[in-house]
């Protein structure tokens, strides 16, 4: 299965088990989730909400009709039995994702309020989640958002097609943050080390100090200095004796001998 | 006849005893009783808190540089120049080559190194952790600089708010060891400083913001050359090539140089405002002689700490609160990260919020981060073994020993005859020379003997006695101060008192790892510069070199710029830009070759001339707004109307990724 089928595969999921959680449910339904996966659900609830702006929210929800949302009622797994209609079916994928940014966005503080409860009743269990995994997960599913609203009419407007652009760039965001974060991990440990080797100690002070003075290079440079500065009397009439002899080799190694 | 005899006998006893006060005047005179000031003037400060300021994590807030060796092949320059040009008065010709003149030359870089130890404590104390470093230097010779000092770690290459260059000083001139001369012995230290941080900090005097008096002009020099020398490095695309060497051994260095009307300021608040350079007098700082005298057994109180190294302190937490950090860093991050990222280095000008630039930049700066926790820890280290080590402990032994000699020698000042008088200069000659006996020294003695035959044997016993004391004291200043390079070598050795496996090599290896972390893990942008984009300037030419947002070959957009013109004349600016002349917001620093202090100007551009409110600021008076029209200086300007020039890139701030 290609990438892009992968993360439709993933994202549809997600919207589809999200859209479970139409009006009355939200928050309320996730609590009765097991406190990781709860913690887990809600993390990518906000990630994939990050830099949805309001207009393309605005844009991209369904028109009302008969009083209610059509992705308020007419969103729910059953829709998705297969993965080809999941393909296929753009509008509902549309609409899901509608109503997932506007639940994120009018329950936000309420979520933060929940992560930080589950976070401190559970502190072993969340410090074990793996938040690479999920911001794996949140970035499929966004880029499959945006791939969406890109296909549909909607990015033909240039105001949504900007505001789809932000959109895409903060998931580019989101993923150089991911991997700041495993280089900085690496980067820390690597660092670590390193203080590790100074331990208290001057070892790298005295490294320091050997490789940059205690050097034979180095007193070479200052031996050739002391001997043109610190001239002997006899250092001229050497100087020229050898520059004598070099001149002779010369003129020996570049004449060609005479042909007889 | 008799009577004749009468007269001229009292005649002459009474021009003996003239000639007896008269020679008791002169020496007592000359044997001082060795005062300092209790407090340092900058000890009525008033402390106050850190001010929280965004800053780079790459960037540390002050870097502590200090003399911490001297390579065998300088001494000889070194000890030379420290008679030449000696501080408080002039050293007769005859000092100069004496074994004193040289060990008192020593001590000056090892005390230097046990009392910046207190400065870094402090600082440390204060500041955030892992902000402060510190940066021994060795003092070294070769043909090109001369005498000239360079640093052993690589903390200078961390970008740093401010830079502090610290070291103490002694009189070369025995002799003059009781009078008014400056000295560091016993309880007496006399601090010298130089503090210094960006240009564009204080454009119009090149970022020197504090300076003794004596290091004053060679500091300024120092920092013209430094400038000219990486303006050069920029528009030939060079590697800048610049003297670090401390302030102190460039003062050392000059040679009959001119003196400068430079504009100064004193340490008082009155005069904060004006843009010239702190001056921090020459100050002989007397410690508390009770806690000096307990020191070996409890060094829990540290006296330089009360004297003078709160009140600094003080006045650097002021200096820090008062600048800008990212202003103060912007050039020293740009210098880093072109170390190892050139191509970022390139667009950090720009200050990008693109997000592939924001990420690199964040990796990048993360990198330099690192490096300057693994300095912090190096830094702390040194601490560890120059001040709680072994060589702390020796270091606090002869401190306190000299101490006690000082003492005995204040004491035998007070008596005010001739015989103490003299005994008290054969004193001042034996404490740095007893072990192997001068020239000096033995006149000294000589001395001595002779007024213990005019009388009095107290005094010659007590100088015996206490030179006893000094010839134990002398064998640790011979420990630490051993002309010869592999004596130091041993020293250093003795210091570092390690015997772990080396397990890693140092800060050379670190930074591989690190590098090859960086490179494995770097993006490409979608941001770049063109390599030649011309910068111009109305009363310049357009001749300049430009940083940043280009079209068709000239600047257009944010960036650097500079030019230089064959007479030496620069201009150099930040900001936008628009076909190639400076339009829009930005700062701009035009500095006249021959002339002292550059003219800043930060507000509003149009056609590479200040328009509309800007803020001027020329060295030696306070910076003023102004309003101008095309370059033309119009009357005051609105403080509401001015742009500010802005170094924060939003793109280092790091946004937490979990919820």
């Amino acid at each position: 299965m290609t990438l892009w089928l992968k993360s439709l595969l993933i994202a549809c999921l997600l919207l589809t088990s999200l859209s479970s959680l139409s009006a009355g449910t939200k928050i309320e339904e996730i609590r009765s989730l097991p406190p990781g996966e709860q913690y887990r659900q809600l993390s990518l609830i906000l990630l994939i909400s990050g830099g949805a702006d309001p207009a393309l929210l605005e844009s991209i929800t369904p028109r009302e009709t008969s009083g209610q949302n059509k992705a308020d009622s007419g969103f729910s797994p059953d829709d998705y039995k297969t993965p080809l209609i999941r393909i296929v079916d753009q509008e509902s994928m549309l609409s899901g994702a509608a109503f997932l940014l506007r639940f994120a966005q009018e329950s936000h503080d309420e979520i933060q309020t929940r992560l930080a409860a589950i976070n401190s009743d559970n502190p072993v269990l969340i410090s074990m989640v793996d938040m690479s995994a999920i911001t794996e997960d949140a970035i499929i599913i966004r880029n499959a958002i945006a791939d969406a609203i890109g296909y549909s009419n909607l990015a033909n407007d240039e105001d949504v097609a900007d505001h789809l652009q932000d959109y895409r760039t903060q998931t580019i965001r989101v993923r150089n943050v991911m991997e700041y974060e495993l280089f900085d991990e690496e980067l820390e440990r690597l660092t670590d080390e390193a203080i590790l080797s100074v331990g208290g100690k001057l070892d790298a002070y005295q490294r320091m100090f050997e490789e940059e003075v205690d050097t034979k290079e180095f007193d070479r440079q200052f031996d050739a200095a002391a001997y043109i500065y610190n001239r002997t009397e006899k250092f001229d009439e050497k100087a020229g004796k050898l520059t004598e002899e070099i001149m002779k080799n010369v003129v020996l190694s570049q004449s060609k001998p005479n042909k007889p | 006849m008799r009577s004749t005899f009468v007269i001229q006998a009292n005649t002459v006893r009474l021009l003996f005893m003239i000639l007896l006060a008269v020679a008791v005047g002169i020496i007592s005179g000359c044997a001082g009783t060795a005062k300092g000031k209790d407090t340092s003037t900058f000890s009525s400060r008033k402390t106050e808190e850190v001010s929280k300021q965004e800053t780079s994590d790459a960037s540390a807030l002050v870097v502590i540089r200090y003399p911490a060796m001297i390579h065998a092949n300088a001494e000889n320059l070194y000890v030379s120049s420290f008679a030449i040009n000696a501080i408080g008065g002039a050293v007769p010709y005859a000092v100069h080559g004496n074994r004193q003149t040289s060990r008192i030359a020593q001590s000056i870089i090892e005390k230097s190194s046990y009392y910046a130890m207190s400065l870094y404590r402090e600082l440390k104390n204060i500041l955030p952790e892992g902000s402060v470093l510190l940066s021994p230097h060795i003092v070294d010779w070769n043909k090109e600089r001369s005498l000239h000092s360079r640093p052993i770690l690589g903390s200078e290459q961390i970008p740093s708010v401010l830079t502090i260059d610290f070291n103490i000083y002694s009189f070369p001139d025995v002799d003059e060891l009781m009078n008014t001369s400056p000295v560091t012995f016993g309880d007496l230290v006399t601090p010298l400083i130089v503090v210094k941080s960006s240009r564009w900090v204080q454009p119009s005097l090149g970022g020197l913001l504090v300076s003794s008096s004596p290091l004053v002009n060679s500091a300024w020099r120092q920092i013209r050359d430094e400038a000219e020398s990486s303006f050069k490095a920029r528009l030939d695309d060079s590697r800048p090539d610049h003297d670090s060497s401390l302030g102190f051994v460039s003062f050392l260095r000059e040679r009959d140089e001119a003196s400068l009307a430079l504009p100064l300021k004193g340490t008082g608040n009155g005069s904060q405002q004006v843009a010239a350079i702190e001056q921090y007098s020459l100050e002989k700082i007397q410690m508390n002689g009770t806690v000096i005298s307990t020191l070996p057994d409890d060094f829990s109180v540290d006296p330089f700490v009360q004297s003078f190294v709160k009140g600094a302190s003080t006045r650097i937490v002021e200096i820090l609160n008062s600048i800008d950090h990212e202003k103060a860093t912007f050039f020293a991050r740009q210098a880093a990260l072109a170390r190892f990222d050139p191509e970022l280095a390139k667009v950090f000008f720009i200050q990008s919020g693109d997000e592939s630039v924001r990420a690199r930049l964040q990796l990048a700066e993360a990198l330099v981060g690192a490096e300057r926790e693994f300095l912090a820890a190096q830094s702390d280290s040194i601490y560890d073994g120059t001040y709680s080590g072994n060589y702390g402990s020796k270091m606090r032994k002869i401190i306190a020993a000299e101490y006690r000699m000082l003492e005995e020698r204040r004491q035998l000042a007070h008596k005010q005859n001739i015989a103490t008088a003299v005994a008290v200069v054969a004193l001042a000659g034996s404490v740095y020379g007893a072990v192997a006996t001068t020239a000096a020294s033995s006149a000294a003695v000589v001395a001595a003997s002779g007024a213990a035959l005019a009388g009095s044997g107290w005094a010659l016993h007590k100088s015996l006695e206490t030179k006893t004391e000094s010839k134990e004291v002398n064998r640790y200043f011979l420990a630490r101060m051993a002309p010869a390079f592999d004596r130091q070598m041993s020293v250093q050795m003795e210091w570092l008192e390690s015997k772990e496996v080396i397990t890693a090599r140092g800060f050379a290896e670190f930074r591989n790892k690190t590098l090859s972390l960086y490179q494995s893990r770097v993006r490409s942008m979608q941001v770049s510069v063109d390599q030649q984009c011309r910068f111009k300037h109305p009363g310049f030419g357009d001749a300049g070199r430009w940083y940043g947002v280009c079209d068709n070959g000239v600047a257009t957009g944010r960036g650097y710029g500079l030019i230089m013109n064959g007479r030496g004349d620069t201009v150099e600016f930040i900001g936008d830009t628009q076909k190639g002349l400076a339009s829009g917001s930005g700062g701009m620093i035009i500095q006249r070759s021959g002339q002292i202090g550059a003219t800043y100007y930060e507000g509003g551009f149009k056609n590479g001339l200040p328009d509309g409110v800007v803020r001027v600021e020329s060295a030696g008076q306070p910076p003023r707004l102004r309003q101008y029209k095309t370059g033309s200086d119009v009357g005051k300007g609105n403080a509401a109307g001015l742009t500010s020039l802005s170094f924060t890139s939003s793109s280092t701030v790091l946004r937490p990724l979990t919820p």
